[in-house]
């Protein structure tokens, strides 16, 4: 047996009892709330740190420094009170606020219902979004025989597409495909810092949920463009404006999406991403931002940043 | 009239090769309206998880699963923990294992709740041998690993098993399921709202399992709403297949507890 030193008076530092440095050292503070039509149903905060070295991680909810640790919850409690005007304007709602300072980044999101229709937004544009979600479910819907028309990805919906057939493959390490000539696909860090997906580079950014977690290579924020895309519009198509969520099956490079508001309903497109690609007929425009994506991988939940311009695909269902 | 509930836990868990120790105390508060939480600081002194046998686990099943195979996902974890709630104390230690062997286009998914990997050894050997899938059996049996995944949801009788407690330190009684609210709450962070759930669940048996009919040993997907997909090893092969839940015409009860839910028991059902 080994490592039955009492939790009262054991260290933090790692093993070789050198001092964490800025490098090995994660530190967050997480304010959530979730409020249900004007109603605080659900309120947490969270803190610890987790120091790194030599591939092992040692967490605990307590940060070691108290400037620091003053420094993040402030800075969370200041934002939260933001988010909380913001949340009561929206009061026929489900709407969870959460905020994250850690040591290396900040964010703030807003995660809105409406009618089991869901999107997440960085807090700055929370008001907007609230008010296209509302005039996304006043769409009408037709009737159309699904896989028979092109498809138009409005709103920056296609980045949903594209973050898990560019996005995750290059995350897992799949060879990068043919894709248009035109599409640029690239990963943003907070800093600046950028990948090439569609070279198949990784994300520069190493992201975790918690202070619990195991740190990866993830998206931060996904930016689709289009250099002089052929674009014309079918005159029978289907308009995408919504996607619910998607999946990215590594072992078969299947891609799940499924869209929650469109033209025709809602409807669940499943291909590979070399059909995927082979789909992509013409773009316009810049990239608009999509109303946000909560990527999951290996149970660890992270907010991407998406935009994409309007994407024309051609029927891949 | 609120509710107090806290927890301290130690943990040490490999995640692929990385040894994770985690230390961690939280409170949780609610009253009619709201939840809420937040960390403790004061740490109770517990016992440190065995970081040696996790690793030694992690091992092992490393040792199992060889090329062509790919250890797509391991997790093993031994955990400490301390809750009190509403004045009630108690106590537990946890293991848990997660794990995922591809061998591509298929997945075979495993959860214990013990560092004993017969099954992993099992389901490995089998996924060395798989064929391209096929159309499930007429009949299949669910091996225990299987069957408990399925058992909150399968339509047969069943019962709740006696515990010491549940997520809010009430005694956990043993009576058939109903179909009606649970009596106990499970709690599986202190930061999660606890719901209502039925604890450790058991198949009640009843007919007989065919031990000769194709067996389904390992699931390759969660468990759908209408389908399953199991790794099906039928004489000399094996294969995948997708099996629509249907009626179950025969089940027993083992005595391996696995961690789906707030708890079930080996179940080896026979469709």
């Amino acid at each position: 047996m080994v490592d039955r030193t009492p939790l009262a008076v054991r260290r933090p530092d790692p093993a070789d009892g050198q001092r964490p440095t800025a490098n090995d050292l994660f530190a967050m503070v997480r304010r959530d709330e979730l409020w249900v039509r004007g109603v605080l149903e659900e309120s947490r905060i969270n803190y610890g740190q987790a120091v790194e070295r030599s591939g092992e991680i040692i967490a605990r909810n307590r940060i070691d420094d108290p400037t620091a640790l003053a420094r993040l919850r402030d800075a969370c409690e200041e934002e939260m009170g933001r988010v909380r005007k913001l949340i009561r304007a929206m009061p026929d709602a489900r709407v969870r606020g959460v905020v994250t300072a850690t040591s290396e980044d900040f964010e703030s999101t807003v995660a809105i219902t409406l009618d089991g229709v869901s999107i997440v937004t960085p807090h700055q544009s929370a008001s907007a979004d609230y008010d296209r979600l509302k005039s996304f479910l006043q769409l009408s819907t037709r009737h159309s025989a699904l896989g028979t028309l092109p498809m138009v990805w409005r709103n920056g919906s296609a980045a949903v597409l594209l973050h898990e057939a560019i996005g995750h493959a290059a995350e897992h390490g799949h060879a990068p495909l043919a894709w248009p000539g035109w599409l640029r696909a690239r990963d943003e860090t907070r800093d600046g810092r950028s990948a090439d997906l569609i070279a198949g580079e990784l994300p520069r950014a190493t992201r975790r949920e918690s202070f619990r977690d195991v740190p990866m290579r993830r998206m931060t924020n996904l930016i689709i463009e289009q250099a002089n895309a052929p674009f014309a519009l079918p005159e029978e198509r289907m308009e995408v404006h919504l996607v619910a969520g998607g999946a990215y099956e590594p072992l078969t490079e299947i891609v799940t999406i499924n869209v929650a508001i469109s033209d025709i309903g809602p409807f669940t497109i499943r291909a590979s991403r070399a059909a995927i690609a082979r789909s992509l007929i013409g773009a316009t425009g810049d990239p608009l931002r999509y109303p946000g994506v909560i990527c999951s991988r290996e149970a660890q939940e992270l907010y991407v940043g998406s935009s994409a311009p309007v994407i024309i695909t051609s029927e891949i269902l | 009239m609120s509710e107090l509930y806290r927890k301290w836990g130690r943990s040490v868990r490999r995640e692929g090769s990385r040894l994770v120790r985690v230390d961690e105390a939280g409170e949780a508060m609610e009253n009619r309206t709201t939840f809420r939480t937040q960390p403790i600081e004061d740490m109770l002194e517990l016992e440190a998880p065995d970081a040696e046998a996790v690793q030694a686990a992690a091992r092992e099943i490393e040792s199992i699963v060889k090329p062509p195979l790919i250890l797509e996902r391991l997790f093993v974890s031994e955990g400490s923990i301390a809750h009190e709630c509403d004045g009630v104390r108690w106590s537990e230690t946890l293991r848990r294992v997660h794990v995922a062997i591809a061998r591509p286009p298929i997945r075979a998914l495993v959860d214990l709740a013990e560092f004993q990997f017969d099954a992993v050894k099992r389901i490995a050997s089998a996924l060395l041998r798989a064929g391209g899938e096929r159309d499930a059996p007429k009949r299949i049996r669910l091996a225990e690993n299987v069957g408990a995944a399925l058992l909150s949801s399968a339509k047969i009788q069943k019962t709740q098993s006696a515990w010491p407690h549940d997520g809010k330190g009430q005694q956990v009684i043993e009576r058939r399921v109903e179909n009606e609210e649970p009596p106990n709450w499970f709690r599986p962070s202190y930061r999660m709202r606890p719901r209502r759930a039925w604890f450790h669940l058991r198949a009640a048996p009843f007919g007989r399992i065919d031990d000769a009919v194709p067996e389904g040993i390992a699931l390759l997907a969660p468990i759908g709403e209408r389908f399953i997909s199991v790794l099906c090893i039928d004489g000399n092969r094996v294969f995948p297949t997708t099996v629509p839940i249907r009626r179950i015409a025969a089940a027993r009860a083992t005595e391996t507890w696995f961690p789906y839910g707030a708890g079930a028991f080996g179940a080896e059902l026979m469709f």
